[in-house]
Protein backbone atom coordinates (compact mmCIF):
# COMPACT_ATOMS: atom_id res chain seq x y z
CA UNK A 1 0.00 0.00 0.00
CA UNK A 2 2.85 2.25 1.24
CA UNK A 3 4.83 1.59 -1.97
CA UNK A 4 1.79 2.23 -4.60
CA UNK A 5 1.18 5.60 -2.44
CA UNK A 6 5.05 6.52 -3.30
CA UNK A 7 5.18 5.48 -6.90
CA UNK A 8 1.69 7.55 -7.33
CA UNK A 9 3.26 10.17 -5.89
CA UNK A 10 5.79 10.46 -8.04
CA UNK A 11 3.90 10.00 -11.17
CA UNK A 12 2.00 12.95 -10.05
CA UNK A 13 4.69 15.28 -9.31
CA UNK A 14 5.61 14.32 -13.02
CA UNK A 15 2.71 14.77 -14.17
CA UNK A 16 2.27 18.06 -13.22
CA UNK A 17 5.32 19.17 -13.77
CA UNK A 18 4.69 17.91 -17.89
CA UNK A 19 7.49 15.46 -17.53
CA UNK A 20 5.54 12.58 -17.49
CA UNK A 21 6.17 9.78 -20.21
CA UNK A 22 3.75 9.31 -22.21
CA UNK A 23 4.01 5.31 -21.31
CA UNK A 24 3.17 5.83 -17.88
CA UNK A 25 -0.49 7.61 -18.59
CA UNK A 26 -2.22 4.62 -18.90
CA UNK A 27 -0.88 3.43 -15.62
CA UNK A 28 -1.38 7.03 -13.94
CA UNK A 29 -4.35 7.85 -14.91
CA UNK A 30 -5.46 4.46 -13.87
CA UNK A 31 -4.01 4.60 -10.18
CA UNK A 32 -5.51 7.85 -9.67
CA UNK A 33 -9.05 7.62 -10.75
CA UNK A 34 -9.18 4.55 -8.34
CA UNK A 35 -8.41 6.49 -5.81
CA UNK A 36 -11.21 6.96 -2.92
CA UNK A 37 -13.12 9.82 -3.59
CA UNK A 38 -11.74 11.79 -0.21
CA UNK A 39 -8.35 10.62 -1.39
CA UNK A 40 -8.19 12.43 -4.56
CA UNK A 41 -10.21 15.92 -3.70
CA UNK A 42 -7.50 16.12 -0.94
CA UNK A 43 -4.63 15.42 -3.62
CA UNK A 44 -6.41 18.24 -5.33
CA UNK A 45 -6.92 20.49 -2.08
CA UNK A 46 -3.83 20.08 -1.76
CA UNK A 47 -1.83 20.73 -4.91
CA UNK A 48 -4.01 23.98 -4.78
CA UNK A 49 -0.69 26.58 -4.25
CA UNK A 50 1.25 24.78 -6.91
CA UNK A 51 2.71 26.93 -9.06
CA UNK A 52 1.66 27.07 -12.80
CA UNK A 53 3.36 25.24 -14.96
CA UNK A 54 1.59 25.85 -18.49
CA UNK A 55 3.12 28.86 -19.16
CA UNK A 56 0.15 29.87 -21.05
CA UNK A 57 -0.26 33.85 -21.35
CA UNK A 58 -2.81 35.80 -18.99
CA UNK A 59 -4.10 37.34 -22.00
CA UNK A 60 -4.97 34.11 -23.14
CA UNK A 61 -6.22 33.09 -20.31
CA UNK A 62 -8.63 36.02 -20.26
CA UNK A 63 -9.74 35.26 -23.85
CA UNK A 64 -11.13 32.10 -22.99
CA UNK A 65 -12.45 32.69 -19.64
CA UNK A 66 -14.44 35.57 -22.02
CA UNK A 67 -15.79 32.52 -24.11
CA UNK A 68 -17.05 30.70 -21.32
CA UNK A 69 -18.47 32.99 -20.12
CA UNK A 70 -20.84 33.54 -23.04
CA UNK A 71 -21.16 29.93 -22.82
CA UNK A 72 -22.50 30.07 -19.25
CA UNK A 73 -24.95 33.12 -19.81
CA UNK A 74 -26.84 31.33 -22.24
CA UNK A 75 -26.98 28.52 -20.46
CA UNK A 76 -28.12 30.07 -17.31
CA UNK A 77 -31.04 32.79 -18.32
CA UNK A 78 -33.04 33.50 -15.27
CA UNK A 79 -36.81 33.09 -15.69
CA UNK A 80 -38.74 35.69 -14.65
CA UNK A 81 -41.42 34.78 -12.69
CA UNK A 82 -38.94 32.17 -10.42
CA UNK A 83 -38.35 34.70 -7.45
CA UNK A 84 -41.66 36.68 -6.22
CA UNK A 85 -39.59 39.80 -5.90
CA UNK A 86 -38.39 40.29 -9.42
CA UNK A 87 -38.26 43.18 -10.69
CA UNK A 88 -39.72 43.57 -14.25
CA UNK A 89 -36.95 46.28 -14.90
CA UNK A 90 -34.05 44.43 -14.18
CA UNK A 91 -34.75 41.18 -15.86
CA UNK A 92 -35.61 43.44 -19.29
CA UNK A 93 -32.52 44.75 -18.93
CA UNK A 94 -31.15 41.34 -17.92
CA UNK A 95 -32.89 40.10 -21.42
CA UNK A 96 -31.06 42.55 -23.16
CA UNK A 97 -28.04 41.95 -22.37
CA UNK A 98 -28.69 38.31 -22.89
CA UNK A 99 -29.63 38.90 -26.25
CA UNK A 100 -26.44 40.90 -27.00
CA UNK A 101 -24.13 37.90 -24.95
CA UNK A 102 -26.33 35.64 -27.86
CA UNK A 103 -25.78 37.83 -30.86
CA UNK A 104 -21.92 38.22 -29.84
CA UNK A 105 -21.67 34.27 -29.37
CA UNK A 106 -23.46 34.30 -33.10
CA UNK A 107 -21.05 36.70 -34.16
CA UNK A 108 -17.84 35.20 -32.70
CA UNK A 109 -18.94 31.19 -33.95
CA UNK A 110 -19.31 33.43 -37.97
CA UNK A 111 -15.30 34.59 -36.95
CA UNK A 112 -14.34 31.18 -36.40
CA UNK A 113 -16.13 29.61 -39.63
CA UNK A 114 -14.79 32.54 -42.07
CA UNK A 115 -11.36 33.51 -40.54
CA UNK A 116 -9.31 31.21 -42.15
CA UNK A 117 -10.08 32.76 -45.73
CA UNK A 118 -10.21 36.13 -44.53
CA UNK A 119 -8.33 37.80 -41.77
CA UNK A 120 -10.39 41.05 -42.32
CA UNK A 121 -13.66 40.24 -41.78
CA UNK A 122 -16.89 42.60 -40.52
CA UNK A 123 -19.73 40.43 -39.48
CA UNK A 124 -23.26 42.25 -39.71
CA UNK A 125 -25.65 40.46 -37.76
CA UNK A 126 -29.14 41.58 -39.40
CA UNK A 127 -31.96 42.43 -37.40
CA UNK A 128 -35.56 42.26 -38.83
CA UNK A 129 -37.38 45.27 -39.13
CA UNK A 130 -40.08 43.87 -37.16
CA UNK A 131 -38.99 42.00 -33.83
CA UNK A 132 -41.29 40.42 -31.19
CA UNK A 133 -40.52 40.28 -27.31
CA UNK A 134 -40.44 37.10 -24.98
CA UNK A 135 -43.01 36.19 -22.94
CA UNK A 136 -43.38 37.43 -19.47
CA UNK A 137 -45.26 36.95 -16.04
CA UNK A 138 -49.30 37.58 -17.22
CA UNK A 139 -52.03 35.79 -16.01
CA UNK A 140 -56.04 35.84 -15.84
CA UNK A 141 -57.81 34.34 -12.50
CA UNK A 142 -61.15 32.67 -12.59
CA UNK A 143 -62.77 32.32 -9.57
CA UNK A 144 -66.46 31.33 -9.58
CA UNK A 145 -66.58 32.41 -12.83
CA UNK A 146 -65.76 35.76 -12.06
CA UNK A 147 -62.45 37.08 -14.13
CA UNK A 148 -59.50 39.18 -12.82
CA UNK A 149 -56.52 39.84 -14.68
CA UNK A 150 -53.71 39.33 -12.26
CA UNK A 151 -50.58 42.04 -11.79
CA UNK A 152 -47.66 40.26 -13.94
CA UNK A 153 -45.34 42.41 -11.73
CA UNK A 154 -46.18 40.15 -8.74
CA UNK A 155 -44.97 37.06 -10.76
CA UNK A 156 -47.24 34.66 -8.79
CA UNK A 157 -50.31 33.68 -6.06
CA UNK A 158 -50.36 31.74 -3.31
CA UNK A 159 -53.66 30.48 -2.04
CA UNK A 160 -54.74 29.86 1.53
CA UNK A 161 -58.48 28.17 2.74
CA UNK A 162 -59.93 31.19 1.86
CA UNK A 163 -58.37 33.68 0.07
CA UNK A 164 -55.88 34.27 -2.77
CA UNK A 165 -52.71 36.38 -2.36
CA UNK A 166 -49.93 37.81 -4.23
CA UNK A 167 -46.31 36.44 -3.43
CA UNK A 168 -45.71 40.06 -1.93
CA UNK A 169 -48.54 39.17 0.52
CA UNK A 170 -50.82 41.78 -0.62
CA UNK A 171 -54.53 40.58 -1.30
CA UNK A 172 -55.63 39.43 -4.57
CA UNK A 173 -59.15 37.74 -3.79
CA UNK A 174 -61.26 37.76 -0.74
CA UNK A 175 -63.43 35.22 0.71
CA UNK A 176 -64.12 32.02 -1.80
CA UNK A 177 -64.94 28.98 -1.62
CA UNK A 178 -64.75 27.35 -5.31
CA UNK A 179 -62.80 26.28 -8.05
CA UNK A 180 -60.39 28.38 -9.04
CA UNK A 181 -59.11 28.52 -12.48
CA UNK A 182 -55.78 30.20 -13.62
CA UNK A 183 -55.27 30.88 -16.82
CA UNK A 184 -51.85 32.17 -18.74
CA UNK A 185 -52.47 33.69 -22.20
CA UNK A 186 -49.81 32.85 -25.10
CA UNK A 187 -46.49 34.75 -24.10
CA UNK A 188 -47.30 34.36 -20.71
CA UNK A 189 -46.45 31.98 -17.65
CA UNK A 190 -46.83 32.35 -13.93
CA UNK A 191 -45.87 31.12 -10.35
CA UNK A 192 -49.10 29.67 -7.57
CA UNK A 193 -48.25 27.96 -4.43
CA UNK A 194 -51.61 25.91 -3.19
CA UNK A 195 -53.04 25.75 0.03
CA UNK A 196 -51.33 22.49 1.03
CA UNK A 197 -48.06 24.32 0.30
CA UNK A 198 -47.15 22.50 -3.12
CA UNK A 199 -45.79 24.88 -5.76
CA UNK A 200 -46.50 25.14 -9.32
CA UNK A 201 -44.96 27.02 -12.56
CA UNK A 202 -47.36 27.29 -15.15
CA UNK A 203 -46.07 27.67 -18.29
CA UNK A 204 -47.42 29.96 -21.48
CA UNK A 205 -51.35 29.13 -23.22
CA UNK A 206 -52.27 26.97 -20.24
CA UNK A 207 -55.36 26.34 -17.65
CA UNK A 208 -55.26 24.87 -14.80
CA UNK A 209 -58.04 24.36 -12.30
CA UNK A 210 -58.07 23.91 -8.29
CA UNK A 211 -61.13 22.36 -7.23
CA UNK A 212 -63.28 23.82 -4.75
CA UNK A 213 -62.42 21.44 -2.00
CA UNK A 214 -58.74 21.27 -2.20
CA UNK A 215 -56.65 20.10 0.65
CA UNK A 216 -59.80 19.23 2.49
CA UNK A 217 -61.56 16.28 0.65
CA UNK A 218 -58.96 15.81 -2.39
CA UNK A 219 -56.04 17.10 -4.02
CA UNK A 220 -57.35 17.45 -7.73
CA UNK A 221 -56.03 19.40 -10.48
CA UNK A 222 -57.41 19.70 -13.73
CA UNK A 223 -54.59 20.88 -16.47
CA UNK A 224 -54.09 21.98 -19.89
CA UNK A 225 -50.88 22.71 -21.26
CA UNK A 226 -47.88 22.67 -19.41
CA UNK A 227 -46.93 22.85 -15.64
CA UNK A 228 -44.21 22.03 -13.16
CA UNK A 229 -45.24 20.71 -9.85
CA UNK A 230 -43.79 20.15 -6.34
CA UNK A 231 -45.49 18.40 -4.66
CA UNK A 232 -45.99 18.58 -0.77
CA UNK A 233 -46.05 14.94 0.70
CA UNK A 234 -49.48 14.15 2.47
CA UNK A 235 -50.13 10.53 2.32
CA UNK A 236 -53.26 11.17 3.99
CA UNK A 237 -54.70 13.19 0.51
CA UNK A 238 -53.32 11.72 -2.75
CA UNK A 239 -52.38 14.56 -5.09
CA UNK A 240 -54.03 14.32 -8.74
CA UNK A 241 -53.66 16.20 -12.31
CA UNK A 242 -56.40 15.12 -14.39
CA UNK A 243 -55.23 15.78 -18.41
CA UNK A 244 -57.52 14.80 -20.89
CA UNK A 245 -57.70 10.84 -20.80
CA UNK A 246 -54.28 11.16 -18.50
CA UNK A 247 -54.94 10.95 -14.28
CA UNK A 248 -51.47 11.15 -12.61
CA UNK A 249 -51.31 10.40 -8.96
CA UNK A 250 -48.63 11.73 -6.66
CA UNK A 251 -47.68 11.12 -2.54
CA UNK A 252 -45.34 13.60 -2.78
CA UNK A 253 -43.00 14.21 -5.69
CA UNK A 254 -41.41 16.75 -8.45
CA UNK A 255 -42.44 16.72 -11.91
CA UNK A 256 -43.81 17.66 -15.31
CA UNK A 257 -46.66 17.57 -17.09
CA UNK A 258 -46.69 18.74 -20.78
CA UNK A 259 -50.67 18.87 -22.03
CA UNK A 260 -51.41 21.04 -24.47
CA UNK A 261 -54.15 20.26 -26.92
CA UNK A 262 -52.60 21.16 -29.82
CA UNK A 263 -50.01 18.06 -29.20
CA UNK A 264 -50.58 14.82 -30.14
CA UNK A 265 -48.60 13.29 -26.95
CA UNK A 266 -48.80 14.14 -23.25
CA UNK A 267 -45.29 14.09 -21.25
CA UNK A 268 -45.08 13.44 -17.70
CA UNK A 269 -41.83 14.05 -16.57
CA UNK A 270 -40.56 12.98 -13.03
CA UNK A 271 -37.55 14.99 -11.38
CA UNK A 272 -37.98 12.97 -7.65
CA UNK A 273 -40.22 10.83 -5.72
CA UNK A 274 -42.51 8.42 -7.44
CA UNK A 275 -46.03 9.22 -9.88
CA UNK A 276 -48.76 6.86 -10.88
CA UNK A 277 -49.68 8.11 -14.78
CA UNK A 278 -52.90 5.80 -15.18
CA UNK A 279 -51.88 2.53 -14.97
CA UNK A 280 -48.36 3.17 -15.45
CA UNK A 281 -45.58 3.39 -12.55
CA UNK A 282 -42.69 5.76 -13.38
CA UNK A 283 -39.24 6.98 -11.42
CA UNK A 284 -37.27 9.97 -11.22
CA UNK A 285 -35.84 10.55 -14.93
CA UNK A 286 -38.36 8.46 -16.70
CA UNK A 287 -41.43 9.94 -18.80
CA UNK A 288 -44.85 8.73 -19.62
CA UNK A 289 -46.18 9.39 -22.87
CA UNK A 290 -49.45 9.31 -23.48
CA UNK A 291 -50.79 9.18 -26.79
CA UNK A 292 -53.96 10.89 -26.74
CA UNK A 293 -56.05 9.63 -29.80
CA UNK A 294 -54.40 5.69 -29.55
CA UNK A 295 -55.03 6.14 -26.13
CA UNK A 296 -51.59 4.31 -25.01
CA UNK A 297 -49.32 5.15 -22.93
CA UNK A 298 -45.45 3.98 -23.24
CA UNK A 299 -42.36 4.45 -20.67
CA UNK A 300 -38.99 6.42 -21.94
CA UNK A 301 -36.04 7.06 -19.82
CA UNK A 302 -35.02 10.60 -20.04
CA UNK A 303 -32.49 13.49 -18.81
CA UNK A 304 -35.69 15.15 -16.71
CA UNK A 305 -33.52 18.39 -16.70
CA UNK A 306 -34.31 18.96 -20.14
CA UNK A 307 -38.20 18.65 -19.48
CA UNK A 308 -37.98 20.65 -16.98
CA UNK A 309 -35.65 23.61 -18.55
CA UNK A 310 -38.35 26.04 -19.58
CA UNK A 311 -39.12 26.56 -15.72
CA UNK A 312 -34.95 27.65 -15.36
CA UNK A 313 -36.07 29.99 -18.27
CA UNK A 314 -34.71 27.67 -21.09
CA UNK A 315 -35.39 26.49 -23.79
CA UNK A 316 -33.68 23.08 -24.22
CA UNK A 317 -34.80 21.67 -27.88
CA UNK A 318 -32.49 18.70 -27.61
CA UNK A 319 -34.56 15.79 -29.23
CA UNK A 320 -37.91 18.04 -29.69
CA UNK A 321 -39.14 17.31 -33.31
CA UNK A 322 -38.70 20.77 -35.29
CA UNK A 323 -42.17 21.38 -35.75
CA UNK A 324 -43.21 20.50 -32.22
CA UNK A 325 -40.31 23.12 -31.07
CA UNK A 326 -41.73 25.63 -33.63
CA UNK A 327 -45.12 25.52 -31.59
CA UNK A 328 -43.60 26.21 -28.17
CA UNK A 329 -41.87 29.05 -29.73
CA UNK A 330 -45.32 30.13 -31.12
CA UNK A 331 -46.55 29.88 -27.86
CA UNK A 332 -43.97 31.57 -25.88
CA UNK A 333 -43.78 34.37 -28.40
CA UNK A 334 -47.49 34.53 -29.08
CA UNK A 335 -47.16 33.90 -33.31
CA UNK A 336 -48.74 31.42 -35.67
CA UNK A 337 -45.82 29.62 -37.50
CA UNK A 338 -46.69 28.57 -41.08
CA UNK A 339 -44.44 26.67 -43.16
CA UNK A 340 -43.89 28.20 -46.51
CA UNK A 341 -43.55 24.52 -48.29
CA UNK A 342 -42.57 21.78 -45.49
CA UNK A 343 -41.96 21.47 -42.20
CA UNK A 344 -37.92 21.30 -42.43
CA UNK A 345 -36.75 17.67 -42.45
CA UNK A 346 -33.26 18.89 -39.62
CA UNK A 347 -33.15 18.69 -35.66
CA UNK A 348 -32.80 21.81 -33.85
CA UNK A 349 -30.32 21.19 -30.85
CA UNK A 350 -29.12 22.83 -27.90
CA UNK A 351 -30.61 25.50 -25.76
CA UNK A 352 -31.54 29.16 -25.84
CA UNK A 353 -32.64 31.53 -22.93
CA UNK A 354 -36.62 32.08 -23.17
CA UNK A 355 -35.84 35.93 -22.01
CA UNK A 356 -34.18 36.87 -25.58
CA UNK A 357 -36.23 38.47 -28.76
CA UNK A 358 -37.57 36.97 -31.25
CA UNK A 359 -34.65 38.08 -33.99
CA UNK A 360 -31.88 36.16 -31.36
CA UNK A 361 -34.28 33.15 -31.95
CA UNK A 362 -34.15 33.41 -35.43
CA UNK A 363 -30.35 33.62 -35.41
CA UNK A 364 -30.14 30.92 -33.76
CA UNK A 365 -32.34 29.20 -35.61
CA UNK A 366 -30.14 29.86 -39.27
CA UNK A 367 -27.09 28.94 -37.66
CA UNK A 368 -28.13 25.63 -35.84
CA UNK A 369 -30.26 24.45 -39.32
CA UNK A 370 -29.87 26.66 -41.91
CA UNK A 371 -33.35 27.61 -42.08
CA UNK A 372 -34.78 30.98 -42.38
CA UNK A 373 -38.00 32.15 -40.79
CA UNK A 374 -39.54 35.59 -41.64
CA UNK A 375 -41.04 37.70 -39.00
CA UNK A 376 -44.27 39.30 -40.57
CA UNK A 377 -47.51 41.98 -39.43
CA UNK A 378 -50.12 39.87 -37.76
CA UNK A 379 -47.78 38.21 -35.52
CA UNK A 380 -46.79 35.64 -38.28
CA UNK A 381 -43.94 33.68 -38.81
CA UNK A 382 -42.96 32.54 -42.09
CA UNK A 383 -40.68 29.74 -42.21
CA UNK A 384 -39.10 29.46 -45.70
CA UNK A 385 -37.02 26.51 -46.56
CA UNK B 1 -8.01 39.15 2.80
CA UNK B 2 -9.52 42.53 4.52
CA UNK B 3 -12.26 43.47 6.49
CA UNK B 4 -13.73 45.75 3.81
CA UNK B 5 -13.64 42.69 0.62
CA UNK B 6 -15.16 40.68 3.15
CA UNK B 7 -18.19 42.21 3.24
CA UNK B 8 -18.09 43.14 -0.39
CA UNK B 9 -17.65 38.86 -1.07
CA UNK B 10 -20.65 38.88 1.65
CA UNK B 11 -22.81 41.31 -0.08
CA UNK B 12 -22.59 39.52 -3.26
CA UNK B 13 -23.22 36.09 -1.82
CA UNK B 14 -26.54 37.30 -0.74
CA UNK B 15 -27.39 38.90 -3.90
CA UNK B 16 -26.24 35.72 -5.63
CA UNK B 17 -28.43 34.01 -3.81
CA UNK B 18 -31.11 36.03 -4.59
CA UNK B 19 -30.52 34.79 -7.73
CA UNK B 20 -29.13 38.86 -9.21
CA UNK B 21 -26.76 37.95 -12.48
CA UNK B 22 -24.96 40.65 -11.90
CA UNK B 23 -23.29 39.45 -8.64
CA UNK B 24 -22.88 35.69 -10.44
CA UNK B 25 -20.46 37.74 -13.02
CA UNK B 26 -18.77 39.43 -11.00
CA UNK B 27 -17.70 36.80 -8.84
CA UNK B 28 -17.10 34.37 -11.95
CA UNK B 29 -14.62 37.45 -12.86
CA UNK B 30 -13.18 36.98 -9.30
CA UNK B 31 -12.90 33.51 -9.19
CA UNK B 32 -12.40 32.09 -12.45
CA UNK B 33 -8.89 33.03 -13.43
CA UNK B 34 -7.47 31.23 -10.34
CA UNK B 35 -9.70 28.59 -10.69
CA UNK B 36 -8.86 27.34 -14.29
CA UNK B 37 -5.29 27.42 -13.80
CA UNK B 38 -6.16 24.86 -11.08
CA UNK B 39 -7.37 23.05 -13.22
CA UNK B 40 -4.79 23.44 -15.61
CA UNK B 41 -3.02 21.67 -13.69
CA UNK B 42 -4.92 18.68 -13.53
CA UNK B 43 -6.37 18.58 -16.90
CA UNK B 44 -3.62 20.06 -19.28
CA UNK B 45 -6.18 20.71 -22.14
CA UNK B 46 -7.69 24.42 -22.81
CA UNK B 47 -10.82 22.85 -24.06
CA UNK B 48 -11.19 20.15 -21.25
CA UNK B 49 -10.75 22.89 -18.17
CA UNK B 50 -13.43 25.20 -20.32
CA UNK B 51 -16.22 22.29 -20.35
CA UNK B 52 -15.42 21.49 -16.47
CA UNK B 53 -15.30 25.49 -15.54
CA UNK B 54 -18.62 25.94 -17.68
CA UNK B 55 -20.19 23.52 -16.16
CA UNK B 56 -19.13 24.17 -12.34
CA UNK B 57 -20.51 27.66 -12.67
CA UNK B 58 -23.70 26.24 -14.22
CA UNK B 59 -24.10 24.63 -11.43
CA UNK B 60 -22.92 27.41 -8.83
CA UNK B 61 -25.80 29.32 -10.03
CA UNK B 62 -28.47 26.47 -10.13
CA UNK B 63 -27.40 25.49 -6.13
CA UNK B 64 -27.16 29.32 -5.32
CA UNK B 65 -29.96 29.10 -2.88
CA UNK B 66 -27.70 26.86 -0.86
CA UNK B 67 -24.38 29.19 -0.30
CA UNK B 68 -24.10 30.47 3.09
CA UNK B 69 -22.34 33.67 3.15
CA UNK B 70 -20.59 33.38 6.07
CA UNK B 71 -18.46 29.82 4.70
CA UNK B 72 -17.43 32.25 1.90
CA UNK B 73 -17.53 31.39 -2.00
CA UNK B 74 -14.13 29.34 -2.02
CA UNK B 75 -15.22 25.91 0.02
CA UNK B 76 -18.91 26.11 -2.20
CA UNK B 77 -17.01 26.88 -5.37
CA UNK B 78 -14.18 24.52 -5.35
CA UNK B 79 -16.31 21.40 -3.79
CA UNK B 80 -18.49 21.37 -7.24
CA UNK B 81 -14.96 22.18 -9.30
CA UNK B 82 -13.34 18.98 -7.60
CA UNK B 83 -16.12 16.84 -8.04
CA UNK B 84 -16.75 17.74 -11.85
CA UNK B 85 -12.67 17.60 -12.01
CA UNK B 86 -12.97 13.94 -10.83
CA UNK B 87 -15.57 13.18 -12.77
CA UNK B 88 -13.35 14.13 -15.94
CA UNK B 89 -10.21 12.11 -14.79
CA UNK B 90 -12.24 9.17 -14.45
CA UNK B 91 -13.31 9.94 -18.19
CA UNK B 92 -9.59 10.57 -18.76
CA UNK B 93 -9.10 7.52 -17.75
CA UNK B 94 -11.32 5.28 -19.46
CA UNK B 95 -10.51 7.01 -22.75
CA UNK B 96 -6.92 6.56 -24.38
CA UNK B 97 -7.94 9.28 -26.45
CA UNK B 98 -8.23 11.19 -24.51
CA UNK B 99 -4.98 10.30 -22.53
CA UNK B 100 -3.39 11.10 -25.94
CA UNK B 101 -4.96 14.84 -26.27
CA UNK B 102 -3.91 15.83 -22.33
CA UNK B 103 -0.33 14.61 -23.16
CA UNK B 104 -0.47 16.72 -26.29
CA UNK B 105 -1.45 19.48 -24.85
CA UNK B 106 1.37 19.10 -21.83
CA UNK B 107 3.95 18.94 -24.61
CA UNK B 108 2.79 21.97 -26.21
CA UNK B 109 3.15 24.05 -23.35
CA UNK B 110 6.62 24.17 -23.95
CA UNK B 111 6.32 26.45 -27.22
CA UNK B 112 7.64 29.08 -25.86
CA UNK B 113 10.04 28.82 -23.79
CA UNK B 114 13.52 27.55 -23.84
CA UNK B 115 14.11 24.56 -22.29
CA UNK B 116 17.88 23.42 -21.99
CA UNK B 117 16.84 20.52 -24.49
CA UNK B 118 18.39 17.10 -25.32
CA UNK B 119 16.18 15.78 -27.34
CA UNK B 120 16.12 16.67 -31.10
CA UNK B 121 13.42 14.31 -31.90
CA UNK B 122 10.88 15.65 -29.94
CA UNK B 123 12.67 19.05 -31.62
CA UNK B 124 11.93 17.52 -35.09
CA UNK B 125 8.23 16.57 -34.05
CA UNK B 126 7.14 20.24 -33.32
CA UNK B 127 8.74 21.72 -36.00
CA UNK B 128 6.93 19.47 -38.28
CA UNK B 129 3.69 20.20 -36.45
CA UNK B 130 4.70 24.03 -36.99
CA UNK B 131 5.12 23.75 -40.70
CA UNK B 132 1.73 21.79 -41.31
CA UNK B 133 -0.38 24.84 -40.35
CA UNK B 134 -1.63 27.10 -42.35
CA UNK B 135 0.06 29.84 -43.32
CA UNK B 136 -2.10 32.58 -41.27
CA UNK B 137 -2.10 30.08 -38.15
CA UNK B 138 1.98 29.90 -38.68
CA UNK B 139 1.90 33.12 -38.28
CA UNK B 140 0.16 33.94 -35.36
CA UNK B 141 1.75 31.32 -33.13
CA UNK B 142 5.01 32.26 -33.78
CA UNK B 143 4.23 35.97 -33.27
CA UNK B 144 2.20 34.75 -30.11
CA UNK B 145 4.27 32.15 -28.80
CA UNK B 146 8.17 32.16 -29.85
CA UNK B 147 8.10 35.96 -30.11
CA UNK B 148 5.99 36.88 -27.31
CA UNK B 149 4.12 39.78 -28.75
CA UNK B 150 0.70 40.49 -27.30
CA UNK B 151 -2.36 39.93 -28.62
CA UNK B 152 -2.95 43.61 -29.60
CA UNK B 153 0.37 44.12 -31.41
CA UNK B 154 -0.57 41.09 -33.56
CA UNK B 155 -4.12 42.38 -34.42
CA UNK B 156 -2.71 45.76 -35.59
CA UNK B 157 0.49 44.26 -37.55
CA UNK B 158 -2.29 41.72 -39.02
CA UNK B 159 -5.26 44.42 -39.82
CA UNK B 160 -7.32 41.62 -37.75
CA UNK B 161 -9.54 41.68 -34.26
CA UNK B 162 -7.97 40.83 -31.14
CA UNK B 163 -10.56 37.71 -30.30
CA UNK B 164 -9.67 36.49 -34.11
CA UNK B 165 -6.03 36.24 -33.14
CA UNK B 166 -7.11 34.55 -30.03
CA UNK B 167 -9.38 32.05 -32.18
CA UNK B 168 -6.16 31.24 -34.01
CA UNK B 169 -4.03 30.54 -31.66
CA UNK B 170 -6.09 28.19 -30.15
CA UNK B 171 -6.89 26.44 -33.72
CA UNK B 172 -3.33 26.46 -33.90
CA UNK B 173 -2.34 24.64 -30.71
CA UNK B 174 -5.16 22.26 -31.51
CA UNK B 175 -3.53 21.61 -35.05
CA UNK B 176 -0.41 20.84 -33.05
CA UNK B 177 -1.36 18.59 -30.54
CA UNK B 178 -3.71 16.78 -33.36
CA UNK B 179 -0.13 16.71 -35.32
CA UNK B 180 1.12 14.87 -32.36
CA UNK B 181 -1.35 12.62 -31.28
CA UNK B 182 -1.93 11.48 -35.25
CA UNK B 183 1.59 11.13 -36.08
CA UNK B 184 3.21 9.73 -32.81
CA UNK B 185 1.14 6.99 -31.28
CA UNK B 186 4.01 4.67 -30.54
CA UNK B 187 5.26 3.56 -26.86
CA UNK B 188 8.95 4.36 -27.72
CA UNK B 189 8.05 8.18 -27.24
CA UNK B 190 10.03 9.39 -23.90
CA UNK B 191 9.59 11.95 -22.18
CA UNK B 192 8.52 15.65 -23.73
CA UNK B 193 10.38 19.04 -22.94
CA UNK B 194 10.51 20.48 -25.97
CA UNK B 195 13.03 23.26 -27.39
CA UNK B 196 11.83 25.09 -30.27
CA UNK B 197 14.05 27.17 -32.41
CA UNK B 198 13.20 29.40 -35.21
CA UNK B 199 16.12 28.95 -38.03
CA UNK B 200 15.99 32.26 -40.24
Amino acid sequence: MNKDHAQLTQLLQAYLENKLDYKDYESFFNQLASLPEAELTALLDAHAQAADTSGLQEEFINQRLHKVQERIAQQVEPSPSILPQSKIKQSRIWMAAAAAVLLLTIAAQLYKKYSQQSSDIHTQVVLNQIDIDPGGDAAVLLVGGKKMQLEGEKAGIKLSDSSVYYMDGSLAVGQHSQEIELITPRGGQYQLELSDGSKVWVNAGTHLKVAADFNKTNRQIELEGEAYFEVHRNEKLPFTVQSGGQKIKVLGTVFNVNAYAEEALTKTTLVSGSLQVNDLLIKPNQQARYHKSQQNMQKLDIDAATAIAWKEGVFNFTGVPFDECMRIIGRWYNLDVIYETAVPAVDLKGKMGRGVKLSSFLEFLEMNTGVKAEIKENRQLIIRN
Amino acid sequence: MNGGNLLEQNLLLLQLRAGQMAAFNKLYTMYSPRLYVHLLKFLKSPELVEEVLQEVFVRVWQNRESIVPEKGFNSFLYTIAHNLAINMIKKINRDRALQMEVWASSISYYLHTEENLLDKERMAIINQAIATLTPKRREILLFCKVEGKSYKEVAELLGISVSTVSNQLVNALQDIRTFIVKNYSQEYLLGFLLFVHLAH
